[in-house]
């Protein structure tokens, strides 16, 4: 009883950083920009959610994750275009646009201080407290959702990188920005949708965080461990930032039983020096540069 | 990245052309201008803005170190605050258990701070966007160490009963004192990176910052470049924390949490990437305009983080950078005939 | 030399303060967390404060004195409690300063009023240590750490018959405090500690801690900690279905404890400062009566230690000006007379340690509830 629910909550926790990691990784990779604010996103991503149910009560809980995902992608399309970009475009220093994604974060946590207030917020619905029983064991209906939601977005994801021109697009500029510039592909359009789909990512995530716990202005702390999980699984490698949160969500359950629960925010972060003292470019590191 | 000690960056190495003099010959007297405010202005207006003027020189001298660090040599750190805590916790332990002199603790607080930094640059012998990974996970980590090593640190609850400073036999203890203390901290700490930054490091630091693998090709050897001026620093953080201690009389983990970080970040950035002046005035900034706008604390992370994007929008180069952008200007108008370097 | 000199400096400038302000206003600062994620206990506690002053100014009970709080935010930072306190007295003059909150920023301020020969008052903050310093410049109107968690431990046994009990503590300053007395109580009387875990303040995911206590099969849990882990510990208990009496601290009392562990919440037990209509005094229902009128609720327990904090301010004023002048020294001095006083919460009496005597009330949730289990009052 005991291992199994250790190992299966460490997952779907793992799913959530997967989700958030994949947001990292897709910004990485379109624009060579580390997106500090990605965890805040999955904050407000979060709190949209709440704002649909408190309109909506009796919307199901499918409808509350499309609404808060599609909400949620449109403001980082906005957040793109009026503040990434035109620092992108005068080829800001790489340090500068690092402070500019930390500045976003810290607007986003306390304005969501003041809008939403500083007690957390918990979706009120059935979901929030349903229990299935599988096998014996006692499982929150919500890891379906999650697992079922990872399942998706993988296959998606790969669909839209193999089969889709926008996807091809993406790689190529990740690839070598720029000869397909030369190829005429957009650069910005690319970024644009990479954010945008990035966002709509770290909005799943927070959405399928909120019924597991709750929501608070504070937890965009949760998005930077995703940044540990990102860099585990090689940043840009869409397989590399699911297996890397996998990694961190058993890594903190299992590590935090071993060493001692105390420390269990530093785990992500050790697991993360010592990958890289092994793979300097992470577990699923292809070739390619590193800015 | 230009702003009046970054400027010189430009001049080939070993040169000592004339602007380059006057560059160093303004960077000192910047020096003497902000050193002769920052001495006198406090103690004219006395009681608390002499403790909060110990409280900025505290914060300055460690965004002098970051500055360096981040604004020169472009290595940023995102869990600089932990580099405080280490200098502030060894100090204090130091003279609290084995009774090490104040000035003996300062100086083996620092180094291990230094070493401390430079354990985390080996550990993380990596470029770009790693490091700054690894420096924020390096900062959560110290933090827990510190909230959780409970028998050393006192844990969660932190350590009172700090012992005064004492050099030479006489205590310190009062507020002029301990303001003087500082003011010497910082007089010595600012000295020394001016002169390192005017030096051949200074020159190093700046090509590091610019492009590494530019500057490894024209010979600089940017690794050991890159580990000194990690250590450097990381040294003036702890520096900066053996004295907090002090000043607070007790020792808390809550002073080196990650948003300590940010505070350090958005001072150098508001200040002027690049400027060591523009740290200081930056530390004045963040500490004492909140003071005053008591009613208002609740807004005060928004404000700092609009404060971030604006100027990394608006005003790249800092408060430092307007504030050359209006003395060229002036001077311009009276000697038409200089040209900015 | 230096420090007869910045003295010297200190008095002149005080002189030349005590000289302007108007001789009837009282000047006095509160500090807590108005912001950040412990923003509940500053605000709150504020709220109740200026309630009863205003009730207080409005009849005449401070004479021929006026009250002006002075709020200020510590962010639940120790290090921005212990500057805004400074300012406060350098820059405000401040006749004595209320607070903090939290027992890490409690203790940094001591550190300052304590050398300035402040008083200083705290409404929440418990640990234990606070009132052991032989400082004479500190009380509270909390129940310290050990009487608290103490008493409840004594609760669990005597009225629940716990017989092995587990107890989940949250890892900060305020977690280990309540536990350390918690545990002490219970292995004193005999009682089988079944386990006792330490957890990250922000640790979110407890089920691999709480199947480990479910095989050490307790038939009491004791969580020493906060709404915010107190919840989520609850509802995962429900989730694993661990159905165990579960002592929340003062959890239980607070709508977002309930909001996060939902139906599980049904049965918890909870101790707190101060819990409306469990004291049957005059003073006791006058508070809850004004209360409801003017916000149509019932207070909250920090509400009510704001409010009490205030009527004991007011009363002390009272005694310190009937003996003369109202000085640092004199309203320090009269706090520490203060015996029996009927407040909203019991009645209170200061002892000479800076500690408090005053009834603590046990209750549980039923139905959505509170409902009072026992009123320890001796």
């Amino acid at each position: 009883m005991n291992a199994v629910i250790q190992i299966l909550s460490g997952l779907t926790i793992g799913c959530i950083y997967g989700l958030v990691a994949l947001g990292f990784s897709m910004i990485f990779r379109a624009m060579g920009l580390v997106n500090f604010a990605q965890g805040d996103i999955m904050m407000l991503g979060g709190f949209l959610g709440y704002t649909a149910l408190s309109i909506a009560p009796e919307l199901p809980f499918v409808f509350i994750l499309v609404i808060a995902m599609i909400a949620t992608g449109l403001f980082g399309f906005v957040i793109e275009r009026v503040a990434y970009r035109p620092a992108l475009k005068r080829n800001a220093d790489q340090i500068y646009l690092v402070l500019l994604t930390l500045g976003i974060g810290i607007v986003l946590a306390n304005a969501a201080r003041l809008f939403w207030g500083a007690n957390p917020v918990v979706y009120k619905i059935p979901l929030t407290f349903d229990i299935v029983h599988v096998g014996g064991y006692p499982l929150p209906r919500v890891y379906f959702y999650i697992v079922g939601f990872m399942t998706l977005t993988i296959i998606a994801l790969n669909l839209l990188f193999t089969k889709t021109w926008t996807g091809l697009a993406l790689r190529a500029v990740s690839q070598d920005p720029t000869t397909s510039r030369l190829m005429g592909i957009d650069p910005g359009r690319s970024s644009s949708v990479a954010f945008v789909i990035a966002s709509m990512l770290g909005a799943a995530a927070g959405v399928l965080y909120a019924p597991l716990f709750y929501v608070s202005f504070d937890m965009g702390a949760v998005g930077l461990k995703a940044f540990a999980a990102a860099i585990i699984g090689s940043l840009g490698s869409v397989f590399g930032a699911v297996v890397g949160g996998l990694i961190v969500g058993l890594a903190e359950t299992i590590g935090g039983q071993i060493i001692g629960t105390e420390f269990q925010d530093s785990i992500a972060f050790a697991v993360m020096i010592a990958v890289l003292l092994l793979r300097p470019q992470g577990l699923f590191a292809q070739n390619r540069r590193v800015a | 990245m230009s702003s009046s000690t970054a400027t010189s960056a430009a001049v080939p190495t070993g040169s000592t052309s004339l602007s380059l003099q006057r560059s160093r010959r303004t960077d000192w007297l910047v020096f003497l201008v902000v050193m002769a405010t920052f001495a006198l202005v406090p103690p004219l207006l006395g009681g608390f803005a002499l403790y909060i003027a110990t409280i900025v020189a505290i914060f300055a001298i460690a965004a002098l170190g970051l500055q360096i660090m981040v604004g020169l040599a472009g290595q940023l750190s995102l869990g600089h605050a932990a580099f405080l805590g280490v200098g502030a916790y060894t100090s204090v332990l130091l003279q609290k258990l084995y009774g090490v002199p104040f000035l003996a603790a300062v100086a083996i607080a620092t180094l291990a701070s230094a070493l401390v930094g430079l354990l985390m640059g080996q550990l993380v012998r990596l470029s770009g966007i790693y490091f700054k990974i690894a420096t924020f996970g390096f900062g959560i980590i110290v933090y827990q160490l510190l909230s959780n090593w409970s028998s050393v640190t006192g844990g969660h609850t932190g350590l009172i009963g700090i012992p005064p400073i004492r050099i030479l036999g006489t205590v310190f203890r009062d507020r002029l004192s301990m303001f003087i203390i500082a003011m010497i901290y910082l007089a010595v700490t600012y000295a020394l990176l001016l002169r390192l930054t005017h030096g051949r490091a200074g020159r190093a630091f700046r090509a590091l910052g610019q492009n590494e693998a530019a500057a490894q090709s024209i010979g600089i050897p940017a690794a050991s470049y890159k580990m000194a001026v990690i250590a450097i620093g990381c040294g003036a953080a702890g520096l900066a924390g053996t004295l907090l201690p002090h000043v607070y009389n007790f020792l808390n983990p809550e002073e080196f949490t990650w948003l300590q970080s940010l505070v350090l970040l958005i001072i150098i950035t508001v200040g002027g990437l690049g400027s060591l002046p523009g740290a200081i005035v930056g530390a004045v900034v963040l500490v004492v305009v909140p003071e005053y706008l008591r009613a208002f604390q609740e807004y005060k992370m928004l404000a700092y983080g609009v404060l971030l994007i604006v100027s990394m929008i608006f005003m790249p180069r800092g408060i430092a950078g307007i504030v050359q952008g209006l003395v060229t200007r002036i001077r311009g108008r009276h000697a038409p005939a200089e040209t900015p370097s | 030399m230096l420090r007869n000199l910045s003295r010297l400096g200190a008095l002149a400038l005080s002189l030349a303060l005590a000289g302007q302000a108007s001789a009837q206003t009282l000047k006095i600062g509160i500090v807590g967390p108005l912001s950040g994620p412990s923003a509940v206990y500053g605000t709150e506690t504020l709220e109740g404060a200026r309630f009863a002053l205003e009730a207080a100014q409005a009849s005449g009970a401070l004479g021929s004195y006026k009250i002006e709080l002075i709020p200020d935010d510590s962010a639940g930072n120790p290090g921005r409690a212990a500057q805004a306190t400074a300012r406060m007295i350098a820059s405000d003059d401040v006749l004595m300063v209320i607070g903090g909150s939290t027992s890490a920023e409690t203790q940094a301020m001591i550190e300052v009023t304590r050398p300035a020969e402040v008083f200083q008052f705290s409404p929440l903050a418990q640990a234990t240590n606070l009132t052991q310093q032989g400082n004479k410049w500190f009380a509270r109107l909390s129940q310290t750490a050990d009487a608290f968690a103490g008493n409840a431990a004594i609760w669990a046994i005597e009225r629940h018959k716990a017989k092995s009990v587990y107890m989940l503590v949250r890892n900060d300053n305020y977690g280990q405090s309540l536990a350390e007395a918690f545990g002490r109580e219970i292995e004193a009387k005999g009682i089988k500690v079944a386990g006792r875990v330490a957890y990250e303040p922000a640790a979110k995911d407890f089920k691999p801690i709480l199947s480990t206590m479910g095989q050490a099969n307790p038939d009491f849990v004791a969580i020493l900690g906060l709404y915010t882990d107190t919840g989520l510990i609850v509802k995962q208990m429900g989730e694993l279905g661990i159905k165990v009496p579960t002592y929340a601290n003062t959890s239980p009392a607070i709508p977002q404890f309930i909001e996060i562990a939902g139906p599980a919440s049904d049965g918890a037990y909870g101790a707190l400062y101060y819990f409306a209509g469990s004291i049957d005094t005059a003073a006791g229902k006058k508070f809850v009566a004004d209360w409801n009128a003017k916000f149509k609720r019932d207070p909250s327990q920090y509400e009510g230690m704001g409010y009490d904090t205030m009527l004991v301010l007011v009363e002390a004023v009272k005694k310190a000006s009937a003996a003369g002048k109202v000085t640092r020294e004199s309203i320090r001095d009269a706090f520490f007379k203060i015996a029996d006083l009927p407040v909203a919460s019991g009645n209170v009496s200061i002892l000479p340690n800076g500690d408090v005597k005053r009834p603590l009330p046990f209750v549980q949730l039923k139905d959505g509830k509170l409902k009072l289990d026992f009123l320890l009052d001796k």
